[in-house]
């Protein structure tokens, strides 16, 4: 005990010694297990892509730490009382990192180029409700919704603002990103790594603090864990918890942690039997032990949760509003009976192989169900025939893992809305239809609350997905990095306030 | 010799035509559409934006049309762009094939070099206890994958000598003293488990022809030792081991691939693997092909040896 005391004064006078005034210069040596596919921020879907031009670009808006919705390139806006209408004050004196002034022209092309069904952007349709974009100024900029649309603000976080120019003039943003962020490209040496400089002409006074980044890609996890320790790197974003636990008490290296975003879930398919029967999809959330799982599958690095992230603060209900939340095996057994299987029922788990929290997962689910009569038989895919089978709804239940949003809508619209883009499960419901269009059209937040709040309870228990587990998000540093805070969407937005110390 | 060179020349050729076929296929029997795997699980994509996507990469053309232009292409020497970066495969490939042919010759010729004398003399003191300890280590070697070795070489390298570089890529031209440090412990992973291989063969194959009568009569002359070793025995014995060299020179581009994973190197597998993973498929038939190519072409340069080594074999 007295040791521990020891040590933590140790610790104390340690950090102390470390949280002197940030420090200019040094290259920040970063390690990603990816490759990013192409640059371009309105065609990528990969996260490691986003995690190297999430510090090239920015959108009018930003999401911080706590999820709240911050100006970025946007100074300010105002909303119309009917909230169809956002103006936006732009910030004046930014350039581009090829020297052009930023304006409200590059905001319209970039908000037609992401709409435009040539560039298959993936992030066209969160878009959808928006009527028309113009430039009402050199620096202000207005967008016409069609219907109110909530969840907008933040959105726009995620509406990189690339160049007008630059891409009309044929710039080619998969190889060559050009944005206002704090960063700028310098080199990509494919597999090897990528290059990003300090943009001196950046905005805010001083920032960053680093001369560059330097993201090292290295695919194997254990090369990964042995750079860090020997100091070869000194950031490892957003690890595996089995990497985490293994740093955990690595000389030298601290971890960071906050609460995903992103959830473990068991989906199913509500046109197949025995899952079109509401009584089984209850069944089968009170035959599940989520704490177990937690303890399983993240080394206690999680906690179980319903349809928002714990994250979603004073959005997202705790676990003890959802009844079928408090394991009862007897009770799914019941139930099972009710709905007409009283010898249980057989259906099969579809995983994907290379995820393999997912794969732990099912094998868990797989024993906890057997005991309230679920028999299931566990299939683990390959991506593209996973991918494939998921899209089809070709499947009774599969294990996956979901990535989440700032906002409610973000998570429930297009996964539980009738012909949802994300509605795999085939699941339709008047009530909960009204209550999701309610939810994102609703512009009191007080008003949005209880919709979610009703929703929450209604999914939880009977609707297509049985929601397990959000896992900590981990990332790992060397001591002397200094100012950085993890976000739950997994943005390195913070590496623009990173030093290094001495 | 010419004539058995020229039509193993044009069976090279039949066979790679072969191949570029059977690549082109079977990438396209890969489970999933190319198309919304690439976008990956982003349902956020209506139909008319994967169409407009499959129309952007020609895959909405016929399969034979798509085939031809391919195949007229790459005998122009033009493989056809990257889906997501739109560079040219030619230089993606030029890039990267260096590096991998470094770390696979020098295995080669490491292994090789080093399994001659092993394998004597593991054959002279067989059954002694350094011979004993020689064919532990040869197990290990052959049976321990070579990924599996290189994370052990690089945790004990941070462990016993943490500042060595052990992990990354450097150019030769930029640090040759560096370039060479971070190709120690790949090499040695490849390596070791083609040097065990080779040096039980050469020592069963020693041991078996020891035993034959023409040694014997060559003892009974009165020849020295050593010649009877290397002018008799040595010279026989390499036939097995070249063929299994050749074969072994193609899987240890294989193996580059898994090592070049560990060690992070930008060679050719790391090339390959995302281009799968992306499903970036002018990129994965541009790169099986060449890879394909150069096993076949190595094992031309086997058979060739093989005739040269002994004359009975262009006449079978």
């Amino acid at each position: 005990m007295r040791r521990m005391g020891w040590l933590l004064l140790a610790a104390l006078i340690g950090s102390l010694a470390w949280a002197q005034t940030p420090v200019r210069g040094g290259t920040l040596q970063i390690a990603v297990d990816s490759s990013p596919a192409g640059l371009d921020p309105h065609v990528a879907t990969a996260f490691a892509t986003f995690v190297v031009i999430g510090n090239i670009y920015e959108g009018l808006t930003e999401v911080d730490e706590g999820l709240r919705v911050r100006p970025a390139l946007a100074e300010s806006w105002k909303v119309s009382p009917d909230g169809l209408t956002y103006t936006f004050k732009l910030r004046s004196g930014v350039t581009f990192h090829n020297g052009q002034a930023f304006s409200a022209k590059d905001v319209v092309a970039s908000f037609n180029r992401v709409r435009d069904p040539k560039t298959g952007s993936p992030v066209a349709s969160r878009f959808n409700l928006v009527k028309e974009v113009r430039a009402t100024g050199p620096l202000e900029v207005v967008f016409e919704l069609s219907q109110p649309f909530s969840p907008f603000l933040s959105e726009l976080a995620g509406l990189s603002i690339v160049p007008a120019e630059y891409v009309a003039s044929g710039g080619d943003l998969q190889r060559r990103a050009v944005g206002t962020g704090p960063f700028q490209f310098k080199e990509w040496v494919p597999d090897t790594y990528i290059l990003l400089e300090r943009n001196p002409r950046y905005y805010r006074q001083g920032r960053p603090y680093l001369d560059a980044l330097k993201f090292n890609i290295v695919p194997d996890a254990a090369t990964r864990q042995v750079g860090i320790s020997s100091g070869t790197y000194h950031f490892l974003p957003n690890i595996d918890p089995s990497l985490a636990v293994t740093l955990r008490n690595a000389p030298g290296v601290k971890l960071y942690q906050t609460q995903d975003l992103a959830y473990s879930l068991l989906g199913m398919n509500v046109t197949r039997k025995p899952f079109d029967n509401p009584k089984v999809r209850e069944a089968l959330n009170y035959a599940i032990d989520r704490k177990a799982l937690v303890q399983a599958v993240y080394f206690g690095n999680g906690v179980p949760g319903g349809p928002l992230s714990p994250a979603l603060k004073g959005w997202a209900s705790p676990t003890s509003a959802f009844p079928c939340y408090n394991t009862n095996p007897a009770k799914a057994r019941e139930l099972l009976r009710q709905a007409g299987y009283p010898g249980g029922v057989d259906f099969t788990i579809l995983t994907l192989g290379s995820v393999k929290t997912v794969v732990d997962a099912a094998q868990v689910l797989q024993a906890q169900l057997a005991a309230a009569g679920f028999r299931a038989k566990i299939e683990i895919l390959e991506l593209g025939k996973f991918v494939q089978e998921w899209r089809n709804s070709n499947f009774d239940a599969f294990a996956s893992l979901n990535g989440g949003s700032a906002d409610p809508d973000g998570y429930l619209y297009r996964t539980f809305s009738t012909g949802g883009s994300t509605n795999v499960f085939k699941y339709s419901d008047a009530r909960v239809d009204q209550l999701l269009n309610q939810g994102r059209t609703a512009t009191s937040a007080d008003v949005r609350r209880k919709i979610y709040a009703e929703l929450q309870v209604k999914l939880a228990c009977q609707g297509p997905i049985a929601h397990l587990v959000y896992g900590t998000l981990f990332s790992a540093a060397r001591e002397n990095v200094q100012g950085f805070k993890p976000v739950p969407t997994r943005s390195l937005l913070y590496l623009r306030d990173t030093w290094l110390a001495r | 010799m010419l004539a058995y060179t020229l039509r193993r020349l044009l069976d090279l050729v039949l066979v790679l035509f072969g191949v570029s076929l059977l690549v082109f296929l079977m990438i396209r029997l890969i489970p999933g559409d190319a198309v919304q795997i690439m976008l990956g699980a982003n349902t956020e994509i209506t139909p008319d934006r994967l169409e407009a996507l499959r129309e952007k990469l020609g895959l909405n053309k016929p399969l034979l049309v798509q085939y031809w232009d391919w195949l007229t292409g790459v005998l122009r020497g033009d493989l056809g762009q990257s889906v997501w970066t739109g560079a040219p495969i030619r230089e993606e490939i030029l890039a990267r094939l260096p590096l991998t042919l470094e770390i696979t010759l020098l295995s080669l010729v490491l292994g090789v070099l080093l399994s001659i004398p092993i394998g004597i003399l593991s054959a002279y003191w067989r059954n002694s206890t350094g011979e004993y300890v020689v064919r532990l280590v040869a197990i290990a070697g052959v049976t321990v994958p070579s990924f599996w070795l290189g994370t052990l070489f690089i945790y004990l390298s941070y462990k016993l000598w943490p500042g060595f570089p052990a992990i990354g890529y450097v150019p030769l031209a930029e640090d040759p003293a560096g370039h060479f440090a971070r190709l120690l412990f790949p090499v040695l992973a490849l390596s070791l488990p083609l040097l065990a291989g080779l040096s039980r063969l050469l020592r069963s194959t020693l041991l078996d022809i020891l035993s034959q009568d023409y040694i014997r009569t060559a003892r009974a002359k009165g020849l020295s030792e050593r010649i009877v070793m290397y002018k008799h025995a040595l010279r026989n014995a390499l036939i097995p081991l070249v063929t299994v060299v050749g074969i072994q020179a193609g899987y240890l581009f294989g193996g580059a691939i898994v090592v070049e994973q560990v060690f992070a190197l930008p060679g050719m597998g790391r090339l390959i693997v995302g281009a799968i993973n992306e499903r970036n498929y002018p990129l994965v038939q541009g790169t099986i092909l060449l890879v394909t190519a150069g096993f076949v072409f190595i094992n031309l340069l086997v058979d060739l040896a093989y005739a040269y080594l002994d004359p009975r074999v262009e006449y079978a």
